[in-house]
């Protein structure tokens, strides 16, 4: 697969040729330093964007052929996405922002349904209580878990997360992880891509970018357990005046 | 996305931006109660000229001298031309008539007691109360009694009536000194109000036609007839029997200029409609533009809308949404915006109407189909100018909406 961009006339290929195959159930880690092509490649799993040059099979279906409304079909029915700076919608609860993929589906979800369906999604991120809440009232870390509920809501074969932790405190990293190796561990197939070591030693496989090629793709035999980790961290101790 | 959830989702969107909303609405409420107060102005105008056409008397004609040229010297309008020999023969032979009245009028100071007014002395016939529409509000008219006996009576207009019993006193049997003739006032004239041309029509004394013509004016001449067809179809027969009788009383030879003019109300009607129409439309055009700018504000902030939105509209491609989903969502919103706003200018419109003929005085006429037409123009404005960037929107590559800063 390549991807050439072309900025100010002149072509820059941010993908050379990668051959990659995810199998279902994987928690992949995409590393590599800004610039190596990990989120674009991103993307072209996401059918954010079209390769210029070569094949992305999904499922068995070769996407590259498909209209931009059938990719449009395929994210809704597919994937869940979780961005870096999650990406809510601005001035919206977290009830809106949840529930906002379920109204691209039409008729098929009904109102109580869709409330079901969030609740769920919210209790599963351990963010029920904030239902109603503004998204500007929440933390970074908990409107990342509202961008992973929006992502798991429609029960996706895969996640796509870009930088998830990017923005967050090794703790609430470690907490988001968690939630994806559970995600994980009941079956869907998670892609993260990040350049933090730590994050990428609780995925089952690390592919490694530079400059649009991978340089190493391992199996790691020792996942780490991010809850377990999590509880390893020593309690930061906040000044009195703080309080 | 189904249609409900396009409005909520649109209705959401707008009410976020509650300001700016309202302000983008703003350009669409003046401008469309712009058009309904300016074309509501324009057709009362308009039936305030049919009104006052009307209450000169229906199916009326009206013959006057012409313009008349002696040794070289052109005299102007109201030459004396006619004679109450015209009013005979009309009156025998054109079958088109109704009532035909002769008139004359001085202009002349009237006395009574201390107080005096200068005002017009008409003289007619006993008909031409039915031909104007004139009748007695108090008292009664005279007959073809007093016509006959060259009577000294007459019924009084209600501005007369102030200027020459300004305490309130009974007009009535009193007797009043029109130039040097007394006349003895019998009746007053029902309240008539201004006349098209802007002249008191109860500025008047009306007196029998023989006694303003034998004791005041003392001329063979008359100044105009007042004539009414039998119905409205019936006034062009009427129009050219008239022009028949006139020509064979005044010896007119073939080739000889007409030395009248026969005028109809529907010619002068029309005149001072053809005018109102006009003017209604000078102002709806400048209130449609103001509709226009307001459609470009529209459109302005749509744009903006779309602009700072791009990372949404990228996250709601992402999560699945179609470019189809996006057109709908903007168009929508640009829809709400201009319907909303539009029904906002109808009620404001309509409010403005009221106040102005409450305040200025000037009949108001709303139309059904100034409301139809504004709420249709405002569909087309939130389509027209809500498309375009509700087009840009749904064109961009989910990628490049997402990393847009």
């Amino acid at each position: 697969m390549w991807r050439t961009f072309i900025t100010g006339g002149t072509p820059f290929s941010a993908l050379r040729g990668i051959n990659l195959t995810v199998l279902p159930k994987e928690l992949v880690a995409i590393m590599g330093a800004s610039g190596s092509g990990k989120s674009t490649f991103m993307n072209m799993l996401g059918c954010l964007d079209r390769p210029s040059k070569g094949q992305y099979f999904f499922n068995g279906i070769d996407t590259t052929a498909k209209s931009n409304t059938e990719l449009a079909l395929l994210r809704r029915d597919y994937f869940g996405f979780v961005f870096q700076s999650y990406n809510l919608l601005p001035r919206t609860t977290s009830y809106e922002n949840v529930e906002l993929p379920l109204l691209y589906y039409g008729y098929k979800f009904g109102g109580s349904q869709r409330r079901d369906m969030v609740i769920a999604a919210l209790k599963q991120v351990g963010l029920e209580e904030k239902i109603y809440n503004k998204t500007n009232e929440l933390s970074g870390g908990q409107q990342q878990r509202v961008a992973i509920a929006r992502a798991i809501i429609n029960n996706p074969k895969i996640i796509f997360a870009d930088e998830p932790t990017g923005n967050l405190d090794t703790r609430t990293s470690f907490d988001i992880m968690a939630i994806f190796q559970g995600l994980n561990e009941k079956g869907t197939t998670v892609v993260i891509v990040t350049h933090e070591p730590d994050i990428s030693d609780f995925a089952k496989r690390k592919v490694v970018f530079k400059d649009g090629n991978i340089i190493s793709d391992d199996i790691n035999q020792t996942p780490k357990n991010a809850a377990k980790e999590r509880l390893k961290l020593p309690e930061l101790k906040e000044p009195e005046a703080a309080k | 996305m189904n249609i409900f959830n396009l409005f909520i989702t649109a209705f959401n969107a707008l009410m976020k931006n509650g300001m700016r909303t309202l302000l983008t609405m703003l350009g669409i409420i003046i401008g469309v109660a712009a058009v309904i107060v300016m074309e509501s102005i324009g057709k009362g105008s308009e039936a305030d000229i049919t009104a006052r056409m009307n209450s000169l008397g229906s199916n009326m004609i009206i013959v006057a001298p012409s313009p008349h040229t002696v040794n070289g010297v052109k005299m102007g309008q109201g030459g004396l031309t006619l004679k109450y020999k015209d009013v005979t023969m009309i009156k025998r032979y054109s079958s088109a008539t109704k009532y035909c009245s002769a008139m004359v009028f001085i202009a002349q100071q009237v006395k009574y007691r201390a107080n005096n007014w200068n005002t017009r002395t008409t003289g007619v016939l006993p008909e031409y109360f039915a031909l104007r529409g004139i009748w007695a509000a108090t008292g009664t008219v005279f007959t073809d009694e007093d016509l006959r006996n060259i009577s000294k009576v007459c019924i009084i207009g209600k501005t007369v009536q102030e200027n020459l019993f300004p305490d309130g006193e009974n007009p009535i049997g009193k007797t009043i000194i029109d130039g040097n003739i007394p006349l003895k006032i019998i009746g007053i004239q029902n309240e008539r109000g201004q006349s098209a041309s802007g002249s008191d029509q109860d500025d008047v004394i009306i007196a029998p036609y023989t006694t303003v013509q034998d004791r005041m004016v003392q001329s063979l001449y008359i100044n105009v007839i007042f004539i009414s067809a039998k119905s409205a179809d019936q006034i062009p027969k009427a129009v050219s029997e008239i022009k028949y009788c006139m020509r064979t009383s005044h010896h007119l030879s073939t080739g000889e200029p007409d030395d009248f003019l026969v005028r109809t109300l529907a010619d002068i009607m029309a005149a001072a409609q053809s005018v109102s129409k006009l003017l209604t439309l000078l102002l709806a055009s400048v209130a449609g533009i103001s509709l226009l700018v307001g459609g470009i504000g529209i459109m302005n902030i749509m744009f903006v809308s779309v602009t700072e939105r791009t990372r949404e509209i990228g996250t709601r491609l992402a999560i699945g949404a179609t470019s189809t989903d996006v057109l709908w969502q903007l168009l929508i919103e640009a829809l709400a915006i201009s319907l909303v706003a539009g029904t906002g200018g109808i009620i404001i419109g309509l409010i403005v109407c009221k106040l102005i003929t409450w305040l200025a005085g000037w009949s108001t006429v709303v139309t059904a189909s100034s409301i139809i037409i504004s709420f249709a123009v405002c569909t087309f404005i939130g389509i027209f100018f809500g498309w375009y960037p509700a087009r840009k929107a749904s064109n961009l590559n989910p990628i490049d909406a997402l990393r847009y800063e």
